[in-house]
């Protein structure tokens, strides 16, 4: 019986791209154990999300069991979007703290194993934003926002007045690109002025076009040389919120150019590892000891900062640079603790290959709208070469693994490619089941949530693949009456919506529609969407659908740099699997992994666990 | 509004206003308005709570506490005190029976404020008082030899109190932490830390005395001040706040940026 189970969660690792690179004898490490033990696909869950699939992981349950269902939940009084993962509560008054509570329901792994009195390592898992109390030691992962309570909102700095912001990002104007430039950076939002405002600290850059590099001066730091395409290490940055007050933060600087003109970006500002806002690890003073012997780390959850790569802030492989510096942490992360792991439960998830996929997929989709044959032949091979990073990872991990230990290693789904958008919300228009005020079509209507007439509106789409009925008695408008009136509308829509066709390619849009209660049970049925889309092949939700508005056309080209997805069908994205122990049952599911884990450290399943175990 | 008053007998402003470690202390100050008042030095025997309550110099037969008046207003008021003294031969030290006595204490001001109904509330702790007494004691068995490090944990202790309290307030509670100063050392200053949503100024007064409390929390909640006060009220004339509601769709919008899916 294994004293020890340790679980790499690789985030997006595709199969088909595993199976391939291990056919070409290019993951000598996955081969050892899928040679000694077992290499299959795993299921994922309905929709193929991180945060859902990660917690079902770890609770061993469908999403019914543990209330996640998307990153995106909709409140039924206001229509608005809001994030699924974390909640924060506004405080009572002015004098008591505000708090921000996990959204994800159920009893994950580590929850058993602490009763059993056995320990468990935590490191980044999904959903586990605030820091869970449990016997041994966990920090937070993706649910965690920037100091700004955003998932990641960056600044260019810029003397070219003319540049407008772009998707969630600031812009600061540089008076000068010459010797010393006084700036700032922009730090937690103010809420006590209105309108809101920032709170910021003041930096200094100097500019040595000579040795083509700018030298940062954060108050409290020595100076950091960075060179000209090149990142800076992260930086702790003090923003004093009054006389008495402050908060520190840390910051990643880019430097773009330097001629003919300045121009810098800084990350979104993660919260200070060792002094952060809201509790990420768990001891509390856990994030601190560990930045202590590892140095700083990225706390942000999103920590690949696809927005800044998105906006064009920095090009593909200035974006792959950062990837690397985030990995880099993650593995320091998870030596220290393997060093020190003698039982119990290790787990750490390495996001990275997730989003690099997301940003690089259109370079190795030739079928891609924006394809280009040229940056093909540059950058698609990063996306094999993450691959290889993991497997260069697994085999240092390998080399801590002893006969006492069941070493897991999946991801929570695969990934395909996005070339083309679905507007739901359109659809929906179309179909006379959404109807906009003033007599609008939704091309007058893009991205604007507002502009729909909830009086005669019988279904909307919010979220990356949901929608909801517009139910009398749940939603504040609602007209569609509980039982056979609302199972009218949900046959018109699976029925009318299912094999929809792409006019232009030929090809279908959307594989099925699925009714929740086909899909869940559990306590938290109820708060899920209605029905599920399950998008074809390289169709997803229109990036305006997500939030609840409409986009130009139904069906439209993807012209994001954000070119990869996985939110389709699940069927369509399995994740991967490897154990260094053969399998029993050939069919895993990610809901059988956390009765695994537990019968492995011989530790009793609970009823609540649906998932069984594979060994 | 409701009106929640919490005494600290012989609390020094040198530690409540310089110490960093008393984090929601700070908190406290940063949000509402704080300064040092001056002791009553007529005001001895204990008097000066009830000089600071009923807004007069000296206390007479006729005096009324401000609870006193509240209550005549129909008001539901809770008042709670810590006992001065422990008692003797017991075989813990001291400043651990001071620190049990203190969390009983607390323990039940904090359940009195959570599970009674209430409009005005009072607990007044004598913690410091208690070990200031203690080090005065003649016979060493009194102490627990580091007296000043005994004391410096106890503010620190009574930080994490009030900040578990502030928890408990809601936008309609003024809250006042204050000392009248010391009985034991006559010249030591009082001190007060006032917030409340609606009240229109925040940061260090100066000049305010310990007779213009009393009647600064009727003006903030809105009831007539008394006319036997003495004092007058920090915000005599003032317009009251409004609190304003944040921008919840811009905030939501916040929360999502970043997301790269949407």
């Amino acid at each position: 019986m294994p004293k020890k189970v340790i679980v790499i969660g690789l985030d997006g690792l595709e199969p088909s791209i595993v199976e391939r690179l291990l056919s070409q004898n290019e993951l000598p490490n996955l081969q050892r154990i899928r040679t000694s033990g077992h290499y299959g696909r795993v299921r994922t869950t309905y929709p193929a999300q991180t945060p859902v699939a990660w917690s079902s992981f770890v609770t061993g349950t469908n999403p019914g069991g543990h209330g996640i269902f998307d990153f995106i939940s909709r409140d039924p009084n206001t229509y608005m979007p809001d994030i699924a993962l974390n909640r924060f509560e506004r405080p009572k008054s002015v004098l008591a703290l505000p708090k921000v509570v996990n959204r994800r329901q159920g009893a994950p792994v580590w929850q058993h194993l602490s009763t059993a009195g056995v320990p468990s390592v935590v490191l980044r898992c999904p959903v586990t934003f605030p820091a869970e109390n449990l016997l041994g030691k966990m920090i937070s992962g993706v649910g965690v926002p920037d100091i700004r309570g955003s998932q990641g909102t960056g600044t260019f700095y810029t003397q070219d007045r003319t540049l407008q912001p772009k998707e969630h990002e600031q812009i600061i104007f540089l008076n000068s690109d010459s010797g010393e430039i006084g700036t700032h950076v922009i730090g937690p939002r103010n809420p006590k002025t209105n309108p809101i405002s920032d709170f910021t600290a003041e930096i200094k850059v100097r500019v040595d076009r000579g040795a083509s590099k700018l030298t940062f001066l954060v108050p409290g730091n020595n100076p950091v040389d960075v060179a000209e395409n090149g990142w800076s290490p992260l930086i702790r940055v003090k923003f004093k919120l009054s006389m008495l007050q402050s908060v520190t933060g840390v910051v990643r600087f880019y430097c773009k150019s330097l001629n003919p003109h300045v121009e810098f970006y800084a990350s979104p500002i993660n919260f200070d590892p060792a002094a952060p806002l809201f509790p990420i690890s768990y001891p509390v003073d856990y994030g601190k000891t560990l930045s202590e012997s590892i140095g700083l780390f990225s706390t942000l959850g999103m920590a690949e900062d696809h927005t800044g790569h998105n906006n064009g802030r920095f090009d593909e492989m200035a974006y792959k640079a950062q990837c690397d510096l985030i990995f880099k942490e993650r593995e320091a992360m998870l030596m220290h603790e393997l060093a020190k792991f003698k039982e119990g439960f290790l787990f750490t998830v390495f996001d990275t290959p997730d989003r690099l996929q997301h940003m690089f997929w259109k370079f190795i989709d030739p079928a891609h709208p924006y394809f280009d044959r040229e940056q093909a032949a540059n950058l698609g091979p990063q996306v094999d070469e993450i691959y290889r990073q993991c497997d260069a990872l697994i085999g240092r991990v390998l080399e801590k693994v002893d006969e006492d230990t069941l070493l897991i290693v999946l991801s929570d789904h695969g990934f395909n490619t996005f070339r083309r958008s679905f507007d739901t919300n359109g659809w929906l228009w179309q179909n006379q089941l959404l109807a906009l005020k003033d007599g609008k079509k939704p091309s007058d209507a893009i991205s604007d949530s507002k502009a729909v007439d909830w009086s005669k509106t019988y279904a909307y789409a919010m979220g990356l693949g949901g929608i909801y009925l517009n139910l009398k008695g749940r939603e504040h408008g609602g007209i569609v009456g509980e039982g056979g009136e609302a199972d009218r509308v949900r046959t018109a829509i699976q029925t009318g919506l299912a094999g929809a066709p792409d006019p232009e390619t030929g090809g279908t849009a959307v594989r099925s529609v699925s009714r929740r209660e086909d899909l869940y049970t559990g306590a938290y049925v109820t708060e899920s969407p209605d029905l599920l889309v399950n998008f074809s092949p390289g169709y997803r939700v229109s990036w305006q659908s997500s939030l609840g508005g409409f986009a130009n056309q139904i069906i439209e080209n993807n012209d994001r740099r954000w070119s990869g997805d996985h939110i389709i069908d699940p069927d369509a994205v399995p994740g991967i699997l490897f154990l260094n122990r053969p399998l029993t049952n050939n069919h895993a599911n990610i809901i059988d992994l956390a009765p695994t884990i537990l019968k492995s450290l011989n530790v009793p399943v609970p009823q609540s666990v649906e998932g069984k175990s594979l060994l | 509004m409701k009106i929640c008053i919490i005494g600290l007998d012989n609390a020094t402003p040198e530690v409540i206003f310089q110490d960093e470690r008393l984090t929601n202390l700070r908190r406290l100050m940063d949000v509402g308005l704080y300064g040092v008042v001056p002791s009553i030095r007529s005001a001895t025997g204990g008097w000066a709570w009830q000089c600071m309550l009923a807004s007069q110099n000296a206390i007479s037969a006729d005096s009324q506490s401000l609870w006193q008046i509240l209550a005549g207003h129909g008001k539901n008021c809770l008042l709670a005190a810590s006992p001065k003294r422990l008692s003797a031969d017991q075989g813990e030290s001291l400043s651990h029976q001071n620190l049990d006595l203190s969390r009983e204490q607390w323990q039940e001001a904090n359940r009195c404020l959570t599970t009674q109904e209430w409009d005005a509330f009072q607990f007044i702790d004598f913690g410091l008082t208690r070990l200031v007494e203690q080090a005065s004691q003649p016979d060493a068995a009194a102490g627990d030899g580091d007296t000043e490090g005994v004391v410096s944990d106890y503010y620190a202790w009574i930080d994490e109190q009030i900040g578990m309290l502030m928890e408990l307030m809601d936008d309609q509670t003024i809250l006042l932490v204050a000392s009248a100063g010391s009985q034991q050392l006559p010249t030591q200053p009082g001190l007060f830390l006032l917030a409340a949503p609606n009240c229109p100024i925040s940061g260090e007064y100066d000049g305010a005395t310990l007779l213009d409390l009393a009647p600064t929390l009727p003006d903030l909640a809105g009831y007539q001040v008394p006319t036997t006060m003495q004092g007058r009220s920090l915000v005599a004339g003032m317009d009251k706040l409004v609190p304003g509601e944040e921008d919840q769709e811009k905030i939501i919008y916040d929360r999502l940026a970043g997301l790269g899916y949407v």
